[in-house]
């Protein structure tokens, strides 16, 4: 049994004792009337008992209200330490759990899986791009920038753009590297000289290939978001 | 329950409340890294690489060509669980007194492989002090994997003063 339980029970005890008493006494104040009159006057009487039940019963709400705090003390204890215990629980689950999606996205999500992803994005992208027409003005001004960028600054002398397809909005471009460890620096670079009329981008660049396929959207359009790969897995077993 | 199995058992709901509060602690709020974790893109022996001094201040573009220097500077992802990107990304800049040049970064969501979820541009003042701000707008990112970067072309004079991101 724990202290605390063991003090709470003592002083219920001591109540208990404490209430025996106060009947005590004040039975022997009902039928000892009379002896008590041969040594006091009735009002002396009267006042002192008065008094003496007024402490003891002042002494009883104090202890109850002892007992009472204690008690709820003891329960908002176990209330909190059950409280972080689920918490802690919960945590624990949510750590399996990722640790579980992790290892099932870590399963499907190949190069191949990823190329598949981008492939599925970008043909959404396609359909956008055709539906919202096409600014033919704007579609020339980007094919120019993007063929005088490529011709004229140094880092980008690997990368020739093999197809440049704009709509309102969004412009497609197909890419390719002469040299392959030059690859990604050349991106860089691109992505880099395109900003100031594309500002967003999506690249998809797979490994072991010469060819990267980009979607840029001009500036006040968005590029939608992309699934992420736990949405990509969640259907798969 | 006796004493001693009573004490263990204030002690592990101590240590789990501890841990608990860390755990949280580790994902609120935002980040802040200063422009001097920015490397050059290019190697220091060409002369792309050079000029671009390190300082308390930050990463700072004085090359001897007064051309623009491209700076890489990584991210720490420690949410990995976290599929919405930042919450929050500003670039710090400041341009000293007699020179005018702008930054101009692009901060990027990539997957394991290398990709680009997401990339965005964005361009700073020319003059003085200012923050290139993308709010949430990178908000992508990929569960367990993948990494933010960002890239900047820093304007000669140009310091590139700080990096403030969260995740939420």
């Amino acid at each position: 049994m724990s202290s605390v339980s063991t003090r709470v029970m003592a002083i219920g005890v001591f109540l208990a004792g404490v209430s025996a008493t106060l009947v005590v006494v004040s039975a022997s104040r009902h039928f000892g009337r009379g002896k008590g009159a041969e040594r006091e006057t009735p009002q002396t009487q009267t006042a002192g008992s008065g008094a003496a039940t007024s402490d003891l019963s002042e002494e009883m709400a104090a202890l109850r209200e002892r007992l009472a705090r204690m008690e709820q003390s003891e329960r908002l204890r176990g209330e909190a330490g059950g409280k972080i215990l689920i918490a802690a629980a919960d945590e624990a689950a949510k750590g399996a759990a990722q640790k579980q999606l992790e290892e099932k996205i870590n399963r499907y999500y190949t190069p191949e899986f990823e190329a598949s992803v981008f492939t599925s994005y970008f043909s959404t992208l396609d359909e956008t791009r055709r539906a919202e027409g096409v600014d033919l003005a704007w579609g020339h001004e980007i094919q120019a920038f993007v063929r005088n960028s490529l011709r004229e600054t140094r880092a980008l002398s690997p990368l020739s753009a093999q197809s440049v397809e704009c709509g309102r909005t969004l412009c497609r471009m197909e890419l390719k590297s002469s040299e392959p460890l030059l690859k990604r620096r050349a991106l860089t670079e691109f992505i880099q000289k395109m900003g100031p009329q594309l500002p967003q981008v999506s690249v998809f660049v797979p490994e072991g290939s010469d060819r990267m396929t980009a979607y840029f959207a001009r500036p006040g359009a968005d590029l939608p978001a992309m699934k992420s790969p736990e949405e990509l897995v969640a259907d798969l077993p | 329950m006796n004493v001693t199995a009573k004490k263990l058992s204030g002690c592990s709901i101590l240590t789990v409340a501890l841990l608990l509060g860390l755990g949280t602690s580790a994902n609120a709020g935002s980040n802040i890294l200063s422009g001097n974790v920015c490397q050059t893109f290019y190697p220091p022996e060409t002369s792309d690489g050079q000029g671009v001094y390190h300082s308390g201040s930050g990463v700072q573009n004085i090359s001897s060509d007064g051309g623009v220097r491209l700076v890489m500077c990584p991210i720490f992802r420690d949410n990995t669980g976290n599929t919405n990107g930042m919450s929050n990304l500003t670039v710090r800049t400041t341009v000293p007194s007699g020179f005018s040049a702008s930054t101009s970064c692009i901060a990027m969501s990539l997957t394991r492989y290398g990709s680009i979820k997401v990339g965005i541009w964005k361009t700073s003042a020319s003059t003085g002090s200012s923050g290139m701000a993308w709010g949430n707008t990178i908000n992508k990112s990929d569960n367990g994997s993948g990494a933010y970067d960002i890239q900047c072309n820093v304007g000669y004079g140009a310091i590139l003063n700080s990096i403030e991101y969260s995740e939420p």
